[in-house]
């Protein structure tokens, strides 16, 4: 998944993309991209070439966050999807960096977790959120569980993957100078896998969003997921539309806010 | 004559993934003086860095005996210091906490003194100014420099260095070379170092032992009569002595053509 996030790897890569004065060209670049784009589906859904029963404009669109907003169904929804991403989003990063930790520093135990937690990924969680309602009921609960069922597992794999990839150099650097069994985990361990959470947590916050809409979705009386399927059954396109482009706008802050974090943490690296 | 690190009667073999048995070094017998300074040249692959490995307690002896101040050598010990070819810094310490390191496993000083000593120490290899610095924002060479100084944090009594300056390039490697004889030339410490740099060798050490092809041997062990304090810079361009064992010490390598 992020498997090539190593230190090395990332470090290089900025200084052949594109320089820091290109960097406002490529925002301006962006901006006309999408402006165009926003145009052009504006144009399509008004030109009668699709059947306005499937498509809305975007100017209908806002027009509906709008109406969502006046009607008073537009924050509470969008805290509700929040609450239930965030939750399941914490708890799972929580415990899956903490087991994901102490399974890669045994490596004993690490061997034979191996093939249950490749099975348990590789199990389509989207599927089990039947399972979940009938086992947490359809309150807010089973869609924690739901979004935690995604994020935990990311978040294991990868911190997995980054105790294994703990440089020898420094193990026997701190071996060498008789370093206690406590002084390994804290000060060579731990701070080598931290890119590898972090790169885990930037990954799965769009799984656990989309976990917390499809759960809302198939079991909620609330939030963004619900909006989508009401819109779905009275043929409101532009409420799914409306739904959808919140879901993208809080994902794409939250990923904005998790880069600078990214930044903070890892200012180490080049 | 005292001796610091004893290696009697060492042999060393592995077995290869195919079964085999396969020797690295055979019967290599050393003698090292307190405060002396021995290097060890020989072709790749003939066990230089398993002695060493052996002598740091890292590896285990198959065959010898090894003591270091009189006393048997088991497991790694606190009055060695280990310097390899890499710098292995962490990249998420500053320069001088990378110096402090070792300090700080070792639980030696109080925090404020080990921030002193990594100064002072940085100081001493030029770099002063750098101490809150990245590794990832130096160059190699001055990565290096932070490693010499993180080599000598703890006052060792005994330095054991594998090819330490190996991945530098020719100019920056005599600089480093320079700075590390300045600070070793005040201390004294015990070193063994393992290197296939004939020059670095001759340049650095009191004694250079040539290892024959594997199975490593002793071949020869050349006294190096060069005054002290010395300079890399200054033996290299100005001193027909050191030609001389330069000399002496390719023929015995006996690198084919």
């Amino acid at each position: 998944m992020s498997k090539n996030n190593t230190s090395t790897k990332s470090k290089k890569t900025p200084k052949f993309a594109f320089s820091n004065s290109g960097s406002s060209a490529i925002s301006l670049y962006r901006l006309i991209t999408i402006v165009v784009f926003l145009l052009f589906w504006e144009w399509v859904a008004r030109s009668g070439l699709v059947n306005p029963l499937f498509l809305a404009p975007p100017s209908k669109v806002v027009d509906s966050i709008g109406f969502l907003n006046e009607q008073g169904l537009l924050v509470p929804n969008i805290l509700a999807t929040l609450k239930a991403a965030f939750a399941g989003f914490l708890i799972g990063l929580l415990v899956g960096s903490l087991f994901g930790f102490v399974i890669g520093l045994n490596p004993l135990l690490n061997k034979f977790c191996a093939p249950f937690i490749t099975m348990m990924n590789s199990t389509p969680r989207i599927a089990l959120a039947p399972l979940f309602v009938l086992w947490f009921g359809i309150g807010i609960s089973s869609r924690i569980v739901l979004v935690f069922s995604l994020v935990v597992f990311i978040v294991l794999t990868n911190t997995i993957a980054g105790t294994e990839n703990i440089d020898k150099d420094h193990l026997v650097l701190a071996k060498l100078n008789s370093a206690k069994r406590r002084d390994i985990i804290f000060k060579v361990a731990l701070p080598s896998v931290v890119p590898w959470i972090i790169a885990a947590m930037r990954v799965s916050f769009a799984y656990a969003l989309a976990g917390a809409v499809v759960g809302e979705m198939f079991l909620g009386q609330e939030g963004l997921g619900y909006l989508i399927t009401a819109g779905s059954g009275v043929f409101n396109v532009s409420l799914i539309f409306a739904a959808l482009g919140m879901t993208i706008a809080i994902a794409f802050i939250v990923d904005r806010l998790m880069g600078l974090l990214e930044k903070r943490i890892l200012r180490w690296r080049a | 004559m005292q001796t610091e690190i004893e290696i009697r009667g060492l042999s060393h073999h592995f077995v290869s993934p195919g079964g085999k048995s396969v020797s690295t070094i055979e019967d290599i017998s050393l003698n090292v003086a307190p405060g002396e300074f021995v290097a060890i040249v020989g072709p790749s692959g003939c066990g230089k860095s398993t002695i060493l490995n052996i002598v740091s307690g890292l590896l285990a002896v198959s065959e010898g005996e090894i003591s270091i101040g009189g006393k048997k050598v088991q497991g790694v010990s606190k009055e060695l210091v280990y310097m390899p070819a890499r710098d292995s810094l962490f990249p998420w310490r500053t320069c001088k906490k990378n110096v402090e390191l070792p300090l700080e496993l070792q639980g030696i000083l109080t925090p404020a003194e080990r921030g002193e000593r990594a100064e002072m120490l940085l100081n001493a290899v030029g770099l002063n100014g750098f101490s809150d610095y990245f590794p990832s924002s130096l160059s190699h060479g001055m990565r290096q420099r932070v490693a010499v100084a993180r080599t000598f944090s703890t006052s060792p009594r005994i330095l054991l260095m594998d090819e330490p300056f190996s991945a530098l390039d020719a100019q920056t490697k005599i600089v480093v070379q320079d700075l590390f004889l300045k600070i070793w030339e005040e201390e004294k410490q015990t070193v063994l170092l393992i290197t296939h740099d004939v020059m670095e060798a001759v340049a650095l050490a009191d004694r250079v032992v040539v290892l024959s092809a594997r199975p490593g041997k002793i071949k020869s062990i050349h006294n190096i009569d060069l005054d002290r304090p010395r300079s890399v810079r200054k033996l290299l361009f100005d001193e027909p002595k050191f030609q001389k064992y330069l000399h002496a010490i390719w023929e015995d390598l006996d690198v084919q053509e």
